[in-house]
Parts: structure tokens; sequence; C-alpha cells
């Protein structure tokens, strides 16, 4: 399998989401300036989808090389993916959110 | 379970809806400030903060630290965007993105933690003189670049062990050459440590996460500028995103700047990629020392002004 094609996939679709809800949350604020709280939600579905991308674009990456047996590369995401996950989780608990 | 997460999402929106909403022109300045940040971003593989930063934080008042925390997010979004560009046209160097990734990781991990034990302040000065060394390196290769480009000479080299052991490497189609340039890398412990300070420096610092990449890539591991710049733009998300999930968590995201600021870098990034592969390598390295240069002057002057309390003018 070529990896650039689930990887390409899932960066697109992770662009375009964020993206009409970016969007919408813009048009609707201008059209309609009193439904704040609509816009603040599309708003921060946007933000969500547009953070949790990378998150599955390392996930995918490791299911790709391990399709391929591409054993060396599938350890390496796998490595990125826990220190992903790792520093999210430290976070909490040493309060690093700035 | 299910009644907890609606609680926390309304408590979420809630707290961000308590603030006042940022008027429609101002959105969409903030809109036309981002779209340049992220056109110069995608051209260079670097994230923008250095332009958006200050243009929050002068232009609108915002506090630095919020401020921060949205150039965060597009940093993200720029990745992602042009990051999804450069994978379609095929410069991206995915294997070496991962490769590098892991010491990325650990680098910003090691140094957030850092941050509640020492200061980073000297790490100023540190960074700026790698970014000039980096500068010079970069305007002095321009010609043996610009040679080896045109010549398909990049396979010329002997490979590391580590090199060697992951098969690292690549080609990509120049469309200012009209040439594929096909690539060996080198020296993938060099840029595996060098990649770690960047990490570091950008979990300490919160800057330089891009701008060192691609010269590590470029100056060190014998990659062509233009797959370095894809592969930093490709690599960026992933240290941008964990930063960024545990703001988003916090509440310390400014929602109103979020949609415009984001949108802004995504247009930008996809004008930027859709330009990069057809400029000359020879004006992309250019920029790049001008770049390095104000970069590391910026460095420069915080390091001294918080280190010896030097204050250097400003440009």
């Amino acid at each position: 399998m070529d990896i650039n094609k689930p990887i390409y996939l899932v960066l697109i679709t992770g662009v375009i989401i964020s993206s009409l809800l970016f969007a919408s949350a813009l048009a609707l604020h201008i059209a309609l300036p009193n439904m704040t709280e609509v816009v603040y939600t599309l708003a921060l579905m946007g933000a969500a989808v547009l953070i949790l991308t990378p998150y599955l674009r390392v996930a995918v990456a490791l299911g790709a090389f391990l399709f391929n047996r591409e054993y060396k590369f599938a350890i390496l995401s796998l490595v990125v993916l826990l220190m992903m996950v790792i520093s999210f989780i430290s976070g909490f608990v040493f309060h690093i959110a700035p | 379970m299910a009644e907890n997460g609606l609680e926390t999402i309304t408590y979420i929106t809630g707290h961000y809806a308590s603030r006042p909403m940022l008027e429609v022109t101002s959105q969409l300045t903030l809109l036309g400030w981002t779209f340049v940040a992220g056109f110069l971003g995608a051209l260079m593989g670097i994230g923008g903060g250095i332009i958006i930063v200050p243009a929050l934080t002068i232009i609108f008042g915002v506090p630095i630290k919020e401020a921060i925390a949205i150039s965060i997010v597009t940093v993200v979004a720029t990745s992602i965007s042009g990051g999804s560009s450069y994978v379609e046209q095929r410069i991206t160097n995915i294997r070496l993105a991962i490769f590098l990734e892991t010491s990325t990781t650990i680098g910003a991990f090691i140094g957030a933690l850092l941050v509640l034990i020492v200061s980073g302040n000297y790490l100023y000065v540190v960074f700026a003189l790698l970014a000039f060394y980096l500068a010079l390196s970069q305007i002095l290769s321009v010609k043996r670049e610009v040679k080896r480009t045109e010549s398909n000479d990049f396979m010329n080299i002997t490979q590391d062990r580590v090199s060697k052991y992951f098969n690292l490497r690549g080609d990509y189609f120049d469309m200012s050459i009209n040439h594929k340039v096909e690539y060996l890398v080198k020296n993938s412990i060099i840029g595996w440590i060098v990649s770690f300070l960047a990490g570091l420096g950008s979990g300490l610092l919160g800057v330089g996460g891009g701008i060192f990449k691609v010269s590590v890539m470029n100056i060190f591991m014998n990659v062509p500028l233009k797959a370095a710049v894809a592969t930093s733009k490709f690599m960026i998300g992933v240290t941008a995103a964990t930063s960024a999930i545990l703001y988003f968590v916090a509440g310390l995201l400014n929602v109103e700047y979020i949609a415009p600021a984001a949108l802004g870098t995504m247009l930008g990034a996809s004008v930027g990629t859709a330009l990069m592969n057809r400029i000359r390598v020879k004006w992309l390295k250019v920029f790049f020392f001008l770049l390095m240069c104000y970069i590391g002057y910026n460095m420069l002057g915080k390091g001294l002004l918080l280190t010896l309390g030097l204050r250097l003018p400003l440009i």
C-alpha cells in the first residue's frame, strides 16, 4: 500500500470538516450576530477536529506501516503516538497547561 | 458517563460564551493577517507564529498567553492544510518525518516538564546563535544547492549506518526546473539530536518548531530544501496538536479568534503550497536566510533582555 494515500485522506478530511465548521461559525456570526452560543460551539467543534487530526494521522500511519509489514516504521509511529498521549496525560497531572 | 461529558462541554462552551464577541470587521482583518502567515508558513515549512503572535498582541491587543494559544491552533491548521497538499504533491518524506518526530516529541515533552523546574531564558541565546549559524549556512550553500538540484546530485553520498538501516531516501518532482530530484538521507543521528533540541526549545520556549527542522534536514541531512520544507510542514502539526489539546481542555482558547485565524491560515497555506514548488530554490534559500537572521536577532534580543537586562534596538 502506498502510505501517502491513507495519510492524505486523513489530513484532507480534517481540513475539510474543520474549515466547514469554522466557515459556518463565521457566516452565522455575520448573518445572525445574536447566536453567540451556536457560533462558539461550531468554532470549538472545528478546533477539536483540527487538534485531533494529527493524532489520527499518526495512528493511521501506524496502521498503514503494520499493513505493509514495515515494522521499523510501525514502531517509530507507535513511539510518536505514545509520546503524544503521554504528553497529554502528564499535562493534566503536572498542570503544564499554561 | 455521557451526561458527565455533556456537562463538561456545556461548561466549556458556557465559559467561553461569557466573553464579548469580536466585531465582524476585526474578524475579517484577522483572517487577512493569518492568510499571510499561512501563505509564508507554507513556503517556508514553518508554523507562522512569528507573524500571528505579534499581529494578535499589537493589532488586536490580545494578551500574550492567549495569543500563543491561538497561534498554536493555527500551527495545527497550517500543518494539516499545507501538509495534505505536499503529501498529495509527493514532496513530503513521510518516513523521514516519522523518524524525526520521535525525537521532537520526546524533546517537547522533556522541555515542557523542564519549564516547571528551570528557566529557559539562557536558551534564547543558544537558539539565537544556532539560528545565525544556520542563516549563514543557508546563504553559503545557495550555489551548491542550485547546482545539485539541477544536476540531480543528491544521490552521490555515502549513507551512515542508521540512515541505511531505515533506508531513508526520497524523491520529488521539482516544477521550477521540470525534473525529478532524488536524494539519500545522511547524518540521521545528528538530525535526530538537533530535532530533539528543536523539540526541547518548542516545549520550553514555544518557538522554533519549523525553522530548525527545515534547516536540520537541509543543511545536515542532505535533504533538498523543498523536500525539507514539505516534510517540516507535515511534522509541526504533531507537537503543536499536543500543546493545543492542553490549551483546549484547560479552556484557554479564545474562541472568537479561533475561527477566522484557523480559516485564514488554512486558506493561506493552500495558496502557498500550490506556489512553493514553482519557485526557484535560490529564492527560497534567500528568504530563509532573511527569516533566520530576523528570528536569530529577535531571540538574541529576548535572551539578552531576560538574562542580562540588555535591550537591543527593535527591528
